[in-house]
């Protein structure tokens, strides 16, 4: 008789057990599955024009605008070469699509925090504050609104500037602040080591970096007071900036004087901002053609030049 | 030396106060030990009691410390003891909730956030400029939203952009482009009003409006309203509490102000048109407003910090379906924060079934993108969100300690707005289900107490009073009152523990 019972709740417990097994399948295939309507994220930035990407969802292609909200399982196609779009998977985590990973099928990755999660995670806390690990600290600034000489980039027009990749060299530049500052430009995917991360006291300066692929770079410039300007530097292929028109290539003048010209009518260009690769070319030049130097002053202000026209 | 003297005196006082209960107690057990309170009841009765279990008798025993202490406690109730066990309970539950999916139906909201990254592309403003507002307040009407709340002091001038606003705000929603949302969709504005230390306040810290200049054009905008993003501060400096209007003594008028949250409300849950809402309570705080403004007729124009004007006789504030009873108790001037301002990494927002789409409960995006790159920004996502323009940007000293970690101004509205369309008005549970809850739990753990009776019996039985009671407090209790539950059961064990001391020491004495 006890045999048998026991043989009863052994039964009965190995069928719970594969109940439960079998929800537990259910819940996560579940979760597996791709659902068309879930968001999976937004596109957060990309480089050029609409047309150099497309958006597939199901068997639509959209055009790609900006913040718009990408689905579970909706295709992004990059479809230029030396062109990357953001995709924001969370507010914590992004990829940059290219060419290299194009076509890329997006994925919802993340769950909303749960209670189960959030409870364990307070008794974490609780038990790494127990052994001793010094909790995080806020810092405070504890002043009065003041008119200061604020740090900032009219050279980059306080936005993000486009450059040529693959060069050895990067010229940069910045007003206000307090010395010393530390320039710190990071590369694209998160990669941990910095592409340039130097300190000086001058308020411009050129420094020496390795060669570059295109992509979106991250630059921020702090302060010996803690301000910092962070933006971007797009590093795009030589193919994609605006060629030194044949006019000017074919005259008699200097190859200072032509590339003076060449950075002004860059810098003078309305459709994007080039300020930053013009300032490229004239730095080298500032001490041995004074209308390069005069150029340099005026990019490094923020100002640019207008009006300008090629013609023989 | 003051402030060594107020310790030692409270120390004193806590000691005192500690050894009173504690002689109560043990001068209540010698009592009933000495002179059994059966005695008084017939022999009859006090047969039947003798003749009762252990378990009964000792069930009886701690139904009367239990309840009694649930009794004391609702004494107590808004007390600033009670208030801090409250304040600490709901903190520990919200920080438990934060980032979940909320429980019913909710609406996605959607903040427009002006990050110092955006602070910075706009070349670092003292006063936000007016022109990149209405970008803003364009490109989310553009979107066709629920509601727009404008989260940013319009009251003074910035020079650009000043008078296309006002013109703007003056025409709406008449300059709605065409083919956008029909006039009956043209979802409603909200800015927030800017209130000021009064100069001359006499006495505490009293606040008025400061004017704006787009006032003009705000009373005559039919579906522009101010509304205020006054709350309360508490003593550890977290925002806790919310405060549903405000009122304002002007020259020749009584001025009601409602919150920001009430006005999102009463719009979105009960589709009422905000401007009749505020008429129905000016309505019914007239009268008390009145007299309140007569009384403050020296500090004219001001609203004091730490009072809210009620209705006569302290009735309920009603509009439509909805009852403000906003007395001073402490857990109805208080919201539920859920809608935290940072995630963890691989943590995302809840998604909601909303309008047949699947959305995030909060998209936050940057706004210097908006204005950057204008005509290339995907707008349609916001359509039936509740959107919130506001700044995150470190100068802009906006950003407040709450239960759940540092968050803009915006979020504390975000939350305030969620917490009174998913939970309204918050209330304890009536008085005979608390009373009911409890004694359940006294029968439940009277009867683990008999089963394990040695020392380590009741050690784990305490363990697992306390993890019943967690699941069961997020399953009812959210709203922090589960210390209520607690401290009863905690008395009613330690209560159980003298008992059982008591009787081994008589059972010594006799052997």
């Amino acid at each position: 008789m006890n045999q048998e019972k026991t043989v009863t709740v052994k039964s009965v417990t190995a069928l719970l057990i594969m109940v439960f097994l079998c929800l537990s399948l259910f819940a996560v295939t579940t979760d597996a599955r791709a659902d068309p309507t879930r968001p999976a994220g937004w596109i957060d930035s990309f480089i050029g024009t609409p047309d150099h990407y497309v958006l597939q969802r199901g068997s639509n292609r959209l055009p790609v605008k900006f913040y718009m909200p990408v689905h579970d399982g909706d295709l992004i196609i990059v479809n230029h070469v030396g062109h990357s779009l953001v995709l924001a998977l969370s507010e914590n985590d992004s990829v940059l699509i290219t060419v290299k990973n194009s076509p890329y099928r997006a994925k919802a990755l993340y769950e909303a925090p749960t209670l189960a999660g959030n409870l364990m995670d307070w008794a974490g806390d609780w038990l790494t504050g127990l052994a001793g690990k010094s909790p995080q600290r806020n810092t405070a600034m504890l002043v009065t609104r003041s008119i200061g000489s604020r740090l900032h980039t009219p050279l980059l027009n306080d936005g993000a500037g486009k450059i040529a990749a693959g060069k050895t060299g990067l010229c940069l530049a910045w007003v206000g602040g307090r010395p010393k500052y530390r320039i710190t430009v990071t590369q694209p995917y998160n990669h941990p080591a910095p592409l340039l991360d130097v300190a000086t006291s001058a308020t411009s300066g050129c420094w020496r970096i390795p060669k570059s692929s295109p992509g979106e770079y991250g630059l921020i410039i702090s302060d010996d007071s803690g301000y910092r300007v962070k933006t971007n530097v797009h590093m795009v292929s030589e193919q994609e900036i605006p060629r030194l028109p044949q006019e000017l290539s074919e005259s008699s003048l200097s190859s200072e004087a032509k590339t003076t010209l060449y950075a002004a009518w860059l810098a003078s260009l309305r459709d994007t901002d080039w300020a930053l690769q013009a300032y490229q070319l004239v730095v080298p030049l500032a001490n041995i053609h004074p209308p390069a130097a005069s150029l340099v002053s005026a990019l490094e202000e923020g100002s640019r030049p207008q009006g300008m026209e090629v013609s023989r | 030396m003051n402030r060594l003297l107020k310790f030692g005196k409270r120390a004193i006082f806590a000691s005192g106060l500690t050894i009173v209960l504690v002689k109560i107690y043990t001068f209540s057990a010698s009592y009933f030990r000495l002179h059994n309170p059966v005695s008084l009841i017939s022999p009859h009765y006090q047969d039947k009691w003798k003749s009762l279990p252990n378990f009964s008798r000792r069930l009886v025993g701690n139904m009367i410390v239990g309840l009694g202490i649930s009794l004391l406690l609702i004494a107590l109730h808004d007390t600033p003891f009670h208030r801090g066990m409250e304040d600490a309970a709901l903190d520990w539950m919200m920080k438990m909730y934060s980032g979940t999916p909320p429980q019913k139906d909710a609406v996605p909201f959607a903040f427009l956030d002006i990050d110092d990254a955006t602070h910075r592309l706009w070349g670092e403003p003292y006063i936000t400029p007016r022109d990149k507002i209405l970008e803003l307040l364009r490109f989310a009407l553009s979107g066709n939203p629920a509601t727009v709340v404008i989260d940013i002091d319009l009251s003074r001038r910035a020079g650009n952009g000043d008078t296309a606003l006002e013109d703007f705000i003056r025409q709406y929603p008449s300059n709605q482009e065409a083919g956008s949302s029909p006039p009956q969709d043209n979802p409603p504005i909200i800015l927030s009003r800017i209130f000021r230390p009064a100069a001359d306040a006499t006495n505490g810290i009293n606040y008025e409006i400061r004017p704006s200049f787009l006032d003009q054009a705000v009373a005559t905008a039919p579906l522009v309203y101010w509304a205020s993003p006054l709350f309360d501060i508490d003593e550890d400096f977290a925002i806790r509490g919310w405060r549903p209007w405000e009122i304002t003594c002007g020259r020749n008028a009584v001025q009601i102000t409602p919150s920001v949250q009430l006005l999102a409300y009463l719009q979105l849950r009960m589709h009422q048109i905000p401007s009749d809402a505020v008429n129905d309570m000016h309505r019914q705080l007239s009268i008390s407003a009145l007299s309140y403004c007569e009384t403050h007729e020296s500090v004219n124009s001001e609203l004091q910090a730490d009072k809210l004007v009620q209705t006569p006789d302290h009735q309920p504030l009603i509009i439509g379906d909805l009852k403000l009873h906003h007395r001073k108790t402490n857990l109805s001037r208080r919201f539920i924060y859920e809608v935290p301002w940072k995630l963890e990494p691989g943590e995302t927002r809840p998604i909601l079934e909303y309008q047949e789409k699947m959305v995030p409960a909060l998209s936050t995006r940057s706004a210097g993108v908006i204005t950057q790159q204008a005509g290339m920004v995907d707008s349609a996502w916001l359509a039936g969100h509740i959107v919130i323009i506001g700044g995150s940007y470190q100068e802009g000293r906006d950003i407040f300690p709450t239960p759940i970690g540092q968050m803009p101004g915006a979020l504390v509205l975000i939350n305030a707005i969620h917490s009174l369309l998913q939970y309204g008005e918050l209330k304890p549970p009536p008085l005979w289900i608390m009373l009911l809850v409890q004694a359940l739990l006294i029968i439940f753990i009277s009867a683990i107490f008999s089963r394990f009776d040695s020392f380590w019996g009741m050690l784990a039985s305490g363990g697992l009073v306390i993890l019943l009671l967690l699941p069961v407090s997020f399953w009812i209790f959210r709203y922090g009152i589960w210390v209520d539950f607690a401290l009863p059961l905690l008395a009613v064990q330690f209560h159980h523990m003298a008992m059982e001391f008591r009787e081994d020491s008589a059972k010594q004495e006799s052997e």
